[in-house]
């Protein structure tokens, strides 16, 4: 099952060039059918992948950017930069309808909530800022300062809210408990994220490590090896099926293993050369995973059969 | 009837009116009593109504019309100039009561200013004189007064001089005659004040240009407002303003300069010309300076030289220094001291005594039990010295001694015990206080800097490790991370508040609250 979730992804569907210097994340929009690309060029970059097509640029971050995320409807996307803003753009006119300050440096990561009402990110000054989307308020209304070292990553899902950083803990605040769960690793935590059914979270470690953690104990379940990292920031996901974990990694490979058993299934080669792959992106409703390396992203998996048509390759 | 031919009738007669024509006229409103001129236009009493009625009714010159004037000049005869003035242009309506150039009789301007004899007012009564002398007048007469003289005591001649100069009248210089010594004079008379009126619409104080000014001799001194009074120059400055130049005033040739020469040479001028001055001078022998010295224009200061105070007769004077309760006192003077009972050092039945009470036969209140305090006092501490506070008191300072070994034990409430039972409630606690203060200031030289150190040995055991404690828990986790002891030791739940308006924004109801 899990070999052939991964024969199919094997397969690159499309590279882009994106122009814009070096891409620091990929990102598929809610429903998976466009991309987006933070650039160090200051802009964000809305792509259909399966036909090739830029459709929109966003500038306007004054420095290199970060993260992107878009909206539940696709309407606005929330992008975050080196320039220590938080923006939210419309999709369609490309104008930017808010611009948060708040953060005192670098803003890494940034994410909406479930109906995209709030926004969370991330920095480097150790805090993560909760900005509010619907009213007026240009401050963030709340701000969670227990880390004592840059936020690196953050999940959101209905009801929680996840953060990895390079203190090198976990913190999963709950807001229907009301509780704030702080899992040690011990190593710097370069990337978190849920798995599917929302029982387990993947957190990949500077050790070159991804681990599988329990939520509700804590308890260590499985870790993964064989990939490095140096001192770069990866990104790591549950491959489509939730029976694959999939890691960046440093020698310009997107590394697949199995879950349960912890073996390497495959890899993804995005470049020969050994460049790090930082950022990866699993389609939420096709078997695609789009990966991003230096310069370009690539698609990998099934197309759907529309696109096939379409396409010239 | 008989009586008309006693009167003059001067005007004309008014029209008798009948009874009829009084009750048919109604009487005019005030909006239609117009003043209407010779031709029945409306005037607005004298105002000009604007354009000239020139010539006949706005027209020409007559009914018949204007001709114009002609010219001819020959050979023979030239055409004269024509002169034309204004009232070529002007009609009879100009020539009346409101027009621009009425007829009057109106002095001419030559006559215009001049009053008769020049002193105005007074002039006329020098017209009317009186048919006899008055009273007053009568009587100087007699007393010896002559019309023209003045009233008052009879002066000399330089004091009627010294008079005039001082009332200003610029006269020449009169020899003194030496032969009238004891010859008296009558006063001046005085002259009637005479205020000239403004006529013109200047400035006060303003003379223009008319007044002949010259710039080759100096100006006259200009009125300072610093004087006070009301005087020319817009009556002084103000407090915040410095006073400008006079515009007005006349210039003053001795202001520039006539030569090109620099300040030295002007200077080396300035300084000959004074010496060839003060030479001429000595040699007239006028000035008493010597040679090379010249007369210092301002008078020297005098050094004001203040007398010594005035020592009273029967006074002897006694030196005695003021003596410190901290020095050392003589031996002598100690015991003198110590002899010498002051009311304060008495004990209560001294004073009983000295009052006069009776002694009471009552048993003294009950006392505490005193521990006996068993200590050694300190070495240290008996080493005052220079700082004994209580040198007149062995006893105190004894006492202070302990209150001192006390206090490094910290136990300073033991002081009660050591004090003696004579001394009240207030004496103990006073006495406290006194050995608070003077341990305070009175410390010997290795105590206060002993005070600013702290020795290393007190640290290590005085101090709990509280870092240490505060370590453990973060190290003991990451420990056990690093052990894969992932579970109890690794996880930490704390209770977390999301803001209200993140609960609401999630959808999810508050927690810990509602």
């Amino acid at each position: 099952m899990a070999a052939e979730i991964v024969e199919a992804l094997s397969s690159c569907i499309r590279t882009i060039d994106c122009k814009q210097g070096a891409v620091r994340a990929v990102r598929f929009n809610a429903d998976g059918s466009y991309c987006l690309t933070c650039g160090s060029d200051r802009k964000i970059k809305l792509w259909n992948p399966n036909k090739n097509l830029l459709l929109k640029t966003y500038p306007g971050h004054g420095k290199e950017a970060m993260d992107v995320a878009g909206s539940c409807d696709s309407a606005k996307l929330v992008s975050c930069g080196a320039d220590k803003m938080v923006i939210i753009w419309d999709v369609a006119t490309g104008q930017s309808l808010r611009r948060y300050r708040g953060h005192a440096t670098v803003v890494s990561c940034v994410r909406f909530n479930e109906d995209s009402s709030v926004v969370i990110s991330g920095s480097h000054d150790n805090s993560v800022r909760i900005w509010d989307t619907r009213s007026n308020i240009y401050d963030p209304i709340q701000i969670l300062n227990d880390a004592k070292d840059s936020i690196t990553s953050i999940q959101v899902t209905e009801n929680k809210i996840l953060t990895g950083s390079v203190d090198g803990k976990i913190r999963e605040y709950d807001l229907r408990a009301g509780q704030l769960t702080t899992d040690t690793l011990g190593e710097a935590t370069t990337s978190v994220t849920y798995t599917r059914d929302g029982q387990c979270v993947l957190a990949s470690c500077a050790d070159a490590s991804v681990r599988l953690i329990d939520t509700t104990a804590g308890e260590l379940l499985n870790e993964f090896r064989g990939h490095t990292t140096k001192d770069y920031c990866v990104e790591t996901a549950t491959g489509p099926g939730d029976s694959t974990i999939l890691c960046g990694s440093s020698d310009g490979c997107v590394w697949i293993w199995e879950l349960v058993t912890g073996n390497v299934l495959g890899k993804l080669t995005h470049s020969s050369l050994p460049t790090v792959v930082p950022s990866l992106s699993i389609n939420p409703s096709a078997n695609q995973v789009l990966t991003a390396s230096e310069g370009c992203i690539k698609l990998w998996g099934e197309m759907s059969p529309e696109d096939i048509l379409i396409c010239d390759d | 009837m008989g009586t008309t031919e006693a009167y003059t009738f001067y005007g004309t007669q008014l029209e008798e009116l009948t009874e009829d024509e009084l009750w048919a006229k109604k009487p005019v409103p005030v909006e239609e009593q117009v003043a209407t001129d010779k031709q029945g236009r409306r005037r607005f009493h004298g105002a000009f109504t604007g354009g000239f009625s020139a010539g006949y009714f706005n027209t020409v010159g007559s009914e018949e019309g204007w001709t114009p004037a002609t010219f001819r000049s020959t050979r023979a005869e030239k055409e004269a100039k024509r002169q034309q003035r204004p009232e070529d242009f002007m009609d009879d309506e100009d020539q009346e009561v409101f027009g621009i150039a009425p007829k009057v009789l109106r002095a001419r301007q030559e006559y215009k200013k001049a009053t008769i004899g020049g002193h105005g007012a007074t002039s006329l009564e020098g017209l009317l004189r009186p048919v006899r002398d008055t009273v007053g007048v009568l009587l100087l007469r007699r007393m010896g007064w002559r019309p023209g003289q003045g009233v008052g005591p009879r002066q000399t001649a330089a004091e009627k001089r010294r008079r005039r100069q001082v009332a200003g009248r610029a006269e020449e210089e009169e020899e003194p005659e030496d032969d009238l010594e004891g010859v008296t004079f009558a006063p001046d008379d005085l002259t009637a004040l005479t205020v000239a009126p403004k006529t013109n619409t200047y400035g006060m104080g303003y003379v223009g240009l008319a007044t002949p000014f010259s710039l080759f001799e100096p100006p006259k001194p200009v009125m300072n407002a610093a004087v006070g009074g009301v005087r020319g120059q817009a009556f002084g400055v103000g407090a915040f303003e410095r006073e400008d130049d006079d515009i007005y005033a006349a210039d003053d040739m001795s202001r520039y300069d006539f030569f090109l020469e620099s300040s030295n040479e002007s200077r080396k001028r300035r300084n000959d010309e004074k010496r060839a001055e003060f030479e001429k001078k000595r040699r007239h022998g006028e000035s008493k300076c010597l040679e090379n010295f010249a007369e210092a224009k301002e008078k020297m200061a005098t050094a004001t030289f203040y007398p010594p105070p005035q020592v009273p007769k029967h006074f002897v004077p006694k030196h005695g220094v003021r003596q410190t309760r901290f020095s050392e006192q003589k031996p002598q003077v100690a015991q003198k001291l110590a002899e010498r009972r002051g009311r304060h050092d008495l004990s209560a039945e001294q004073r009983g005594v000295l009052v006069g009470e009776v002694e009471r036969k009552t048993e003294s209140l009950v006392r505490k039990p005193v521990p006996v305090l068993d200590f050694e006092v300190v070495p240290a501490e008996l080493q005052l010295g220079q700082f004994n506070p209580f040198s007149n008191n062995p006893e105190k300072l004894k006492r202070y001694q302990q209150y001192l070994t006390l206090k490094k034990m910290k136990q300073t409430d033991k002081l009660v015990c050591l004090q003696p039972p004579e001394l009240t409630e207030w004496e103990k606690s006073r006495e406290l206080n006194e050995f608070e203060q003077a341990a305070e200031l009175f410390r010997p030289l290795a105590a206060q800097i002993s005070d600013r150190f702290v020795s290393a040995s007190t640290l290590v055991g005085s101090d709990e490790t509280p870092t240490q404690t505060e370590q453990s828990p973060v190290e003991e986790s990451v420990k056990a991370a690093k052990l894969k002891m992932f579970g109890k030791m690794t996880r930490d739940i704390a209770p977390w508040q999301p803001c209200a308006l993140l609960c609401k924004r999630f959808n999810v109801p508050e927690p810990n609250s509602g």
